[in-house]
């Protein structure tokens, strides 16, 4: 009997800390209105609902190892006024264990395995969730990393991939009103990083390897041929005090046939005066430029706000974007890009002009709302857009 | 055989005084509300004109401030803050000082007094940050602002304080020695840039924070944040009370002292535009 209880009790202290368990739920509305062409008549909505069950878990007491988790279910109803289609949409978001160690005073280890979304350095390239393992040394002269994840679990419908060819990966099973989880494209990916943080003039420089392998799914799906590698470099620091830069050079190969390239700058300054910012920034993607081929990333992410919402392949976009906070409260931004074309051998050809301006008022600490609204003025007028959404955010 | 002997007695003289290490005391200037001291195992009040030596424990109440000169130095201890002074040590080349905040927050303007070299340091539980004529505030979780010159932010050197015995004098008389080549340069506090290196305030390692700048210290993993990532984040603006778990714990391979995604307004307006929201968060905590 008292061995009984003695263990009992132990394992009741052992498991004290997984009483501590956090559960949050968010219910969610977007309604926003686009219109295509910039015309009224060209009005349609897009409208969804969305219920989000987060559950925290302490693995140790001082929470530097725990387990979260994320459920969503979706409902969204698009298209013109007339002729409304709708779609459901559930998804296991995030189910990841988290820990944090220092090993001496100078370095600690940081790691993380399950699904969770992660971003290459670039945030262009890969941007998505996959069911991987995650891992990090940071010391004060050298950082590391390594990612292996697996997408061939994922839902489609959340995480869009793009093939070697730049064609979005399509899933064999698909449409249907109650189709909520569609298998993704199987990958396996991986991405190795190494930092020289504060280098020289306290500049940090970053070398990071990104490859995406196709392999056999569950379910029959057409996929890929080739092996996609990006090697990139990107460095970034302090130019003064309040102004600061980072740029990086991706190269991109699949099957190590041709290249492709994608280079990004971005030099942002800090002025003293209502938490501003002003930013320049430019992106070139290639197109079939001379021995260059068009770049494409691996995950889809528009480049653009146009409705075709072109992905970053040859493309040519320079911009400029600022931020403040005019009064307690309020925050402002407003931004602009200039896009050209270069897709086609020798194109550098003007594609059109978007905007965006968002306002957001944090009425109480639970309580926001905001005003977005995007523009794409299009040298053809058929891909020119207009969206407007009007946000309300309340936290119990 | 008496020159001789005033000869040898005058270089010994001097070899000790070139050699010599003491400590200094610090001066309370002002005090505002309830600011004690702890002797044995009470507490006394802390008055102005009061000294503070080295080993001292203080404690300030709500709505409460001190401020304190060492050498050159001007500290000024907010409210609810608990602070050790390690370090107060002189010696012919340099003043040292060295303060422990438990809790709190803590300010100062660090200068050079008689033209001697000067080291500053304030550690926490979380960080350190080594100055060289500078003016900054650091508080107990690790959040450093720098209004002028450069402070070097390391990693924690202890998560208690600790009284600087002899031993570590004879450490500040080594210190010294080894800086002596550069004594004539450092007497006169160089001119930092957002290029300086963090070793040029003595710790090499640590992040550079300028004037200007901030940085915060994670109180688990010790990282401390870029300054280029703290600007960013304090002009983002973005609430995050209504923000999805998978988005805030979503991994990145980027550098601590890399800014975080670095995203134009153009692409991050169009991702609240499609995505939402009439948000409400409710949350069960057992």
């Amino acid at each position: 009997m008292k061995k009984i209880l003695t263990a009992a009790i132990l394992t009741a202290l052992s498991f004290s800390s997984l009483f501590a368990i956090e559960i949050s739920g968010i219910i969610s509305d977007s309604s926003g209105f686009k219109f295509d062409e910039n015309s009224f008549s060209n009005t349609s909505l897009s409208q969804s609902e969305t219920l989000v069950g987060d559950m925290k878990v302490p693995i140790l007491k001082n929470g530097s190892i725990y387990f979260i988790g994320e459920i969503t279910l979706t409902h969204a109803a698009s298209g013109p006024f007339s002729k409304l289609s709708n779609s459901f949409t559930a998804d296991i978001a995030l189910a990841k264990i988290n820990g944090s160690r220092k090993i001496n005073s100078a370095a600690n280890i940081n790691f993380a395995a399950g699904r969770f979304s992660l971003s290459d350095i670039t945030s262009t390239i890969y941007s998505q969730n996959a069911d991987g393992i995650f891992g990090q040394f940071a010391s004060k002269k050298f950082e590391s990393s390594l990612y292996f994840g697996y997408t061939g679990l994922l839902n489609s419908k959340i995480a869009s991939i793009l093939k070697s060819n730049g064609d979005l990966f399509i899933p064999s099973r698909s449409g249907g009103f109650l189709d909520v989880y569609n298998l993704a494209a199987p990958y396996a990916v991986s991405v190795t990083t190494f930092s020289l943080p504060y280098l020289f003039a306290n500049q940090t420089i970053t070398a990071e390897i990104f490859g995406a392998y196709p392999l056999p799914g569950i379910i029959d799906s057409a996929k890929d041929k080739d092996i996609r590698l990006y090697g990139t470099l990107a460095l970034n620091g302090p130019v003064m005090n309040n102004l600061f830069y980072s740029a990086s050079a991706t190269v991109e190969t699949a099957g190590f046939d041709d290249i492709a390239l994608l280079a990004k700058a971005n030099l942002s300054l800090f002025p003293d005066l209502l938490s501003s910012s002003v930013a320049a920034s430019v992106t070139y993607a290639s197109g079939n430029n001379g021995a260059l081929i068009p770049f494409t990333s691996f995950s889809k992410t528009s480049s653009t706000l146009c409705k075709q919402q072109l992905s970053y392949s040859g493309i040519f976009k320079a911009g400029l974007s600022g931020s403040a906070v005019p009064a307690e409260k309020l925050f402002c931004s407003i931004g602009t890009d200039i896009v050209f074309d270069c897709y086609m051998p020798g194109a550098f050809e003007y594609y059109g002009t978007q905007a965006a301006f968002a306002v957001n008022y944090q009425l109480f600490s639970d309580v926001s709302f905001g005003l977005n609204a995007t523009s794409f003025f299009a040298n053809d007028p058929q891909y020119s857009k207009t969206e407007v959404s009007v946000t309300a955010a309340i936290a119990l | 055989m008496l020159r001789k002997f005033r000869a040898f007695t005058l270089s010994l003289i001097f070899a000790s005084i070139s050699t010599s290490v003491w400590a200094f005391d610090a001066t309370v200037v002002a005090v505002s509300g309830k600011v004690e001291k702890k002797e044995g195992n009470s507490w006394i009040a802390l008055n102005k004109g009061d000294k503070i030596t080295q080993g001292t424990v203080i404690s300030t109440g709500f709505e409460s401030n001190l401020v304190f000169t060492a050498k050159g130095s001007t500290v000024t201890v907010g409210p609810l803050t608990r602070l050790t002074v390690e370090q107060l040590v002189s010696t012919p080349k340099k003043d040292s000082s060295q303060l422990y905040i438990d809790s709190g927050k803590v300010s100062a303007e660090v200068n050079s007094a008689g033209g001697k070299q000067t080291g500053f340091k304030v550690k926490s539980p979380v960080a350190t940050a080594s100055v060289r004529g500078t003016e900054f505030s650091v508080n107990s979780a690790g959040k450093l602002v720098v209004k002028k010159g450069l402070v070097s932010f390391t990693p924690a050197e202890s998560d208690k304080p600790v009284i600087a015995d002899d031993k570590d004098e004879e450490v500040a008389e080594t210190n010294s020695n080894a800086d002596e080549t550069r004594a004539d340069a450092s007497v006169r506090v160089p001119k930092t840039t957002a290029l300086t290196s963090a070793a040029e305030v003595g710790d090499d390692g640590g992040i550079p924070v300028a004037a200007g700048q901030q940085s915060q210290a994670n109180g688990l993993t010790g990282v401390r944040s870029s300054p280029q990532k703290e600007k960013a984040a304090a002009s983002s603006g973005t609430p995050n009370n209504t923000k999805a778990a998978s988005a805030l714990e979503a991994v990145s391979t980027v550098s601590a002292a890399a800014p975080a995604r670095t995203q134009s307004t153009v692409e991050s307006v169009s991702d609240r535009t499609t995505r939402g929201s009439l948000s409400i968060t409710i949350k069960f905590e057992e």
